[in-house]
């Protein structure tokens, strides 16, 4: 797991998904809205993620699309993150917290590994 | 104004022998007056901004125009006419309009007298409803010609937009209400013609309950909500026996349902809201209790005669009435919170809950999560209570609610007139909703008007001020903006309905988006809390149907549900998935209720049983999932009754024939929109619905089938 880990960091693993098209990607949906705290920092850790290869799109909450993202989510409130599968499938959500670059990454390596005993596409 | 004479012709000799017109007029003081071409002259300078030659001029004319006619008969009204039709000719179109008439052709009172009111489920036949129906008819007129401009008049009569309750111009909406405050300062209401003060029993509280609910209701056009009735009769009920307590809850349900005599012989729509638990924010507030005085301990110290109060209210609801028949009202809303679940006995009173939701159909859902607390009335409208309501509830007399009007937005003709294209449907949804916020604006301005006439003006009950502020406080109010009809906008948008396709589902969210986000910021530039309501559209929902057949046809004939042959049609009411989807109810509540956190004045879902009779255990259980797992605000389950006119008994689901007796003669009865009534009394584009109904048969697990229940 450590190495996983390790590469992920790197932006191996998540980089080397990118080639199987968009349509297989893990997705991290990250809402926020201007005048929240907390926000920020939930951007670094998406910021973080974006550069190791996860397609990871923010939204604001006081724009149209933001908002009907969010409803269509059930976010109440903000900071929230939502990791999604390739089928655009919720595998995890933070809403009102802010999880790690790590936890994130775990929750995409064992949603794989799942995927991959179901001999989904990952 | 003037009604039927006769003329006696002379010839007319000059252009000033008014006189010799032997005309004789029946005028409004049911007198007769003599022909006198001044009194036109007069009406004109007096109602419009005609000038006094202009005026003399059409007088003259007028009076040559009866002068050589052979009319034997003449009426007022058509002098009137005759005077319109020459301010036409002048091009003085605003003059015409400020000289207009109001009023009902003879054939439209003949047919309201004989034939039922079907706008209104909730208004029996009778010559009261007829009193109701022919005030409101003249003052739908007067709204749409004098407190609206042409623009919001127009669109509302081309049904762009609704104006809810013309009819009823000069009142607010509708209201939330406590009973603290008649507990508090008794039953003292001006022009009335005595004054009691607080009570000091039970009986004499519900006495002043019901009286100040119908006085209330000749103020306010639509429903009268109560909040937390057991728990502020509660400090009453100490040391009062369980045959007492079922008697004052008996006393209660029968008072308000059978209330179908008063105001146009129309029930007042009342609900009252329910808790089991001591709510959060009543919990440390000081009890007022017999005699309007402080008892001394706080309302956490009465949640046994409350949760007393509660049950027996549900045992009343599970009888049903003398047929055995669901009461229509007072809807009883129950409110499920984190708390009610940490409360003892809170099991045991959920499965009477669902019973009643079963049996009968009664019981509305209330969700309040979080720190979310709602007072709910109406169909669905409910009021989240804000910082300064949580201040308020310190003083809990102080806390009264209103809305002071709603106006809906037919959004299948957004889906017509934008063609496909997204920035033109967007930007149509600003302009119907900037209208919908004019059109507030303007009621705004004629009920302030009113109400500046305070003691003496019409709306002096609303004026009152027993605690500082008047008893509207206008500056607390919220402005509905409705819905109607999201399914088929997204049909006509994308081509799928709502529940067809995860994007049609995602465009319908984002067209909700859009609107909540512009009614907040129409109410930071106007300083004006407007909400998005679902609004219950009983009849909205076939008048925007018809007109769009009407104007947008051969489109709005693929679009509008229904039987178009029939005439029975309908759009999909506020953000509802179709009512003739097969979908399973829990899939419904859950994707119904994404929509509620942006429907800030109220949501619900209806789950339609049939003749399925869900075990209490199975709702029960539906219950806490849905608290637990969606988002929605209300929930109501709703069964189908017949009922026999011929042998007085009522069997389970929608039929022809009584079960009993065989009898023809009877009468069905379910959920409209948010309440029950006879189905008799339905529109036509109601009876589609209910025909396309998806009934959830089968789904939850049953009770034994009985047939008999009344």
């Amino acid at each position: 797991m450590k190495g996983i880990l390790k590469k992920l960091r790197k932006g191996r693993l998540l980089g080397s998904s990118l080639g199987k098209g968009v349509g297989l990607m893990e997705k991290l949906k990250l809402f926020w809205k201007a005048e929240c705290p907390k926000c920020p920092q939930a951007k670094v850790v998406g910021n973080i993620l974006r550069k190791e290869g996860l397609e990871v799109i923010d939204y604001d909450i006081e724009t149209v699309d933001g908002l009907a993202e969010a409803t269509y989510y059930g976010v109440l409130s903000t900071p929230t993150l939502i990791v999604e599968d390739p089928e655009e499938n919720p595998i995890a959500d933070f809403r009102g917290t802010i999880p790690s670059p790590d936890e994130i990454r775990k929750i995409l390596v064992n949603s794989r590994e799942v995927r991959k005993k179901h001999q989904l596409p990952v | 104004m003037g009604t039927v004479k006769e003329i006696k012709k002379r010839k007319v000799k000059g252009e000033d022998e008014t006189t010799d017109l032997a005309i004789f007029v029946r005028t409004s003081s049911e007198d007769f007056s003599g022909w006198d071409r001044q009194k036109i002259v007069d009406a004109l300078v007096r109602e419009t901004y005609v000038d006094v030659d202009t005026a003399d001029s059409i007088s003259k004319e007028v009076q040559e125009q009866i002068a050589a006619s052979r009319i034997s008969v003449i009426t007022t009204p058509l002098i009137r006419e005759l005077v319109d039709a020459k301010l036409i000719e002048r091009g003085l179109e605003d003059a015409r309009r400020m000289h207009t008439r109001l009023g009902v052709p003879l054939y439209d009172v003949d047919q309201l007298i004989l034939h039922p009111n079907k706008e209104n489920a909730n208004v029996p036949h009778g010559p009261e409803a007829t009193n109701l129906t022919l005030a409101e008819g003249i003052k739908k007129e007067y709204a749409l010609l004098n407190v609206f401009s042409q623009e919001i008049a127009d669109a509302h009569t081309r049904g762009d937009i609704h104006l809810h309750d013309l009819g009823f111009i000069d009142r607010p909406y509708c209201s939330g209400q406590s009973l603290e405050y008649i507990k508090r300062y008794g039953l003292s209401l001006p022009n009335s013609l005595s004054i009691a003060k607080p009570a000091k029993h039970p009986e004499v509280l519900l006495a002043h309950m019901v009286k100040f609910a119908a006085a209330l209701q000749s103020h306010f056009a639509g429903a009268i909500g109560w909040d937390a009735v057991n728990l502020f009769f509660a400090p009453y009920l100490v040391g009062k026996s369980d045959e007492e307590i079922t008697q004052l809850a008996q006393m209660l349900i029968f008072e308000f349902s059978q209330q179908a005599v008063a105001r146009g012989g129309q029930a007042i729509f009342t609900d009252i809201n329910l808790y089991w638990e001591v709510p959060k924010h009543f919990e440390n507030v000081p009890a007022i209790g017999p005699g309007g005085e402080f008892t001394g301990k706080t309302y956490a110290e009465y949640a046994r005669e409350s949760q007393k109060f509660a049950w027996a209210l549900f045992d009343v609801y599970k009888e049903g009435d003398g047929a055995g028949r669901p009461f229509f009202f007072p809807k009883p809303l129950v409110h499920i919170t984190e708390k009610f679940f940490q409360t003892e006995g809170h099991q045991d009173f959920l499965y009477h809950i669902c019973d009643v939701a079963s049996e009968k159909g009664n019981t509305y859902f209330v969700f309040d999560r979080g720190s979310t607390a709602k007072i709910s009335e109406c169909c669905r409208l409910s009021f989240k209570l804000e910082a300064q309501d949580f201040n308020d509830a310190m003083n809990p007399w102080k806390m009264r609610y209103c809305a002071l009007q709603n106006v809906t937005i037919n959004l299948p003709r957004l889906g017509y007139l934008s063609n496909g294209d997204d920035t033109r449907l967007f930007s149509k949804i600003a302009e119907f909703m900037e209208m919908a916020v004019k059109a507030h604006v303007e009621k705004r301005a004629f009920i302030e008007k009113l109400l500046s006439l305070g003691e003496k003006g019409p709306l002096a009950l609303l004026t009152m001020n027993k605690d500082g502020e008047p008893y509207l406080r206008m500056g607390r109010v919220t402005y509905l903006i409705g819905m109607l009809g999201l399914n088929e906008l997204v049909k006509v948008h994308t081509g799928k309905e709502l529940h067809e396709s995860k994007e049609a589902f995602k465009f319908g969210l984002k067209v909700i988006s859009h609107m909540d986000l512009l009614a907040k910021k129409l109410s930071q530039k106007h300083q004006m809390r407007f909400v998005l309501e679902q609004t219950p559209a009983e009849s909205t929902a076939y008048r925007f149907a018809r007109l769009d057949l009407k104007y947008h046809s051969p489109q709005s004939g693929h679009t509008v549900k229904g039987d178009i042959s029939r005439g029975e049609v309908y759009y999909t009411n506020s953000t509802y998935y179709s009512v003739s989807a097969p979908i399973n109810p829990i899939e419904r509540v859950i994707k119904e209720g994404l929509f509620h956190p942006r429907i800030e004045a109220g949501s619900l879902t209806h789950i339609w049983l049939g003749e399925a009779r869900p075990s209490r255990e199975s709702l029960a259980n539906f219950v806490v999932k849905i608290f637990r797992e969606s988002l929605n605000d209300q929930v109501a389950f709703s069964p189908e009754f017949t009922t026999c006119i011929s042998c007085g008994r009522t069997s389970r689901g929608l039929r022809d024939s009584c079960v009993y007796c065989g009898s023809q003669d009877i009468e069905g009865i379910t959920r409209i929109t948010g309440y029950f009534t006879k189905v008799s009394s339905w529109n036509k584009g109601k009876i589609g619905e209910l025909r396309d109904r998806f009934r959830n048969e089968g789904y939850f697990e049953e009770t034994e089938k009985r047939e008999v229940i009344g």
